[in-house]
């Protein structure tokens, strides 16, 4: 017989996390919670007791576990279970304290996480390392709310603190994240199964792969000098300034159309101004990053992509062609619509609109206009 | 200069993408004051116009792409043979209509440009 104790509930906050959903990965980030916690459990009780060993079996049985997914963004529910003692005139050790002591520095650690000096009171140097694969998954407005049962404040973890707790440690140079590179393969060993990311910057890192992406490396190193560009998504080791020092683990490799929206995008954020012979203002990065999110958002699927361009302006022109139209979108920051030209170039005919594409009526009569125009691309 | 007389045009590297040229090539910028400027084929190779205006201007092209008199004439747009700052040189005349209008010719420039494709290319097109 086992009893289940109430223990954590962290709250999920974040778009990924609506809809009563974790992805599975994030299992992993709590099953690293749970180790922490534990070997925290066993560093106070060596320090309440003269750091004496701890006794044989002390611990045995007791297991940290995830029982349901609680509606709120999405709220998994641990529990501490323990065996249940035997019939005895003795009272047992109370083992909980320690967990609940442990729940104590945990929390006071991420509180504190600004301040190294502190969080090494609550947390040794030797157990800072688990905090690399809490929350490595997170995305930058993403965070985990703890409710405190001490502290009406809630705790906020997030990838700062993340970030904050790995370096407090005396022993950490380097940390590692999730990471998604966008670039060329102007190399590849089959042999070594190595192979050479290249990014738009002109950034070059190698990488181990596996046999099961051999299929992409291939087809983007033979492509090289068409500028085949992959997308690389794994798990990269970072110094503690924040450069990305080397590829630790590849995760996924996948072939990106050239005409990649995001991409195309990534590659125009990297315009300096005067890029246009000492002319030409470069797009602003919120203004790149506001319209791949719009593009991919409400952009008709089976449309052909548009080539982008920027503009001397510092915007973007979106083009596309067929055998009888020639079709441009002017988008800017300054002007609310943006001015969309099509024009025969058999009959000479001229459609215009002005479309509002901060709204989603705008966008579908993007849409529908360059499906009549243009067709489907399947 | 006759109705067949290439008008050779300098293609900006981030006016190219996936090989396609932006119409953006073939209209003036804001500050050209409505002239876009060409070379005139009777009086210089390709090369040499590219060489010119990537070493000597000091540039960025990545090839040269051609536009004929005659679309120019169809398209009611001038060419004057202004020889400023260099005897080959000649200027588009886009003056005296809307910018609506000017992105209306310059789709169709594009689109014949592009059918024709390059005349001269360096030898690697780099990209944004």
């Amino acid at each position: 017989m086992s009893q289940q104790v109430d223990f954590l509930f962290p709250r999920l906050v974040g778009k990924r996390f609506d809809n009563h959903s974790v992805p599975l990965d994030f299992f992993r980030d709590l099953a690293s919670m749970g180790e922490l916690i534990f070997e925290l459990a066993k560093w106070i009780y060596k320090n309440e007791n003269d750091n004496k060993r701890i006794p044989k079996k002390f611990f045995e049985g007791i297991s940290i576990r995830v029982t349901d997914i609680k509606k709120g963004s999405a709220i998994p529910s641990i529990v501490i279970e323990q065996p249940l003692p035997p019939p005895s005139l003795f009272k047992p050790p109370d083992k909980l304290i320690y967990f609940e002591k442990s729940r104590d520095c945990f929390f006071e650690a991420i509180r504190n996480a600004d301040e190294k000096e502190k969080v090494i009171r609550f947390i040794p140097d030797y157990l800072l390392r688990y905090f690399d694969s809490i929350g490595r998954g997170l995305y930058e407005d993403e965070y985990i709310e703890f409710k405190d049962p001490k502290n009406e404040t809630p705790v906020i973890y997030n990838g700062e603190k993340r970030k904050k707790l790995v370096m407090a440690s005396s022993k950490t140079k380097e940390y590692t994240e999730e990471i998604e590179l966008k670039g060329y393969v102007p190399e590849a060993d089959q042999d070594k199964k190595l192979f050479t990311i290249q990014q738009f910057n002109g950034q070059k890192f190698q990488a181990q792969f596996y046999e099961e992406f051999w299929d992409e490396i291939l087809t983007a190193f033979t492509n090289y000098e068409k500028k085949q560009i992959i997308d690389l998504t794994g798990v990269g080791i970072r110094s503690i300034n924040g450069k990305l020092l080397k590829i630790d683990k590849v995760e996924n490799i996948t072939i990106l159309d050239n005409l990649d929206i995001s991409v195309q995008l990534e590659q125009l954020s990297l315009l300096k101004d005067g890029w246009l012979d000492g002319k030409g203002f470069a797009p602003d990065p919120i203004f790149l990053k506001w319209l791949a999110s719009e593009f991919d958002l409400n952009y008709e699927i089976s449309l052909p992509l548009p080539y982008l361009y920027p503009t001397p302006e510092g915007g973007i022109q979106a083009e596309w062609s067929n055998a009888k139209w020639e079709v441009s979108l002017q988008i800017d920051l300054i002007r609310p619509t943006s001015l969309l030209q099509a024009v025969n170039i058999v009959t000479n005919e001229v459609q215009e609109s002005d479309i509002n594409l901060k709204t989603i009526s705008g966008w579908s009569e993007l849409n529908q206009i360059l499906l009549k125009l243009l067709g489907s691309s399947e | 200069m006759n109705l067949n007389t290439h008008l050779l045009r300098q293609i900006h590297p981030n006016y190219v993408k996936d090989g396609r040229v932006s119409s953006q090539a073939f209209r003036p910028t804001p500050k050209d004051e409505k002239m876009l400027s060409v070379d005139n084929g009777d009086l210089i190779s390709p090369d040499l116009s590219y060489e010119r205006f990537t070493q000597q201007m000091n540039c960025k092209s990545v090839g040269v792409m051609v536009i004929l008199k005659k679309e120019c004439d169809d398209q009611i747009l001038p060419i004057h043979e202004d020889m400023d700052p260099y005897p080959e040189h000649c200027s588009i005349d886009f003056s005296g209509i809307t910018n609506k209008i000017i992105e209306m010719k310059a789709k169709i420039l594009r689109s014949f440009a592009q059918k024709r494709g390059w005349l001269y290319q360096e030898e690697k097109t780099s990209q944004v």
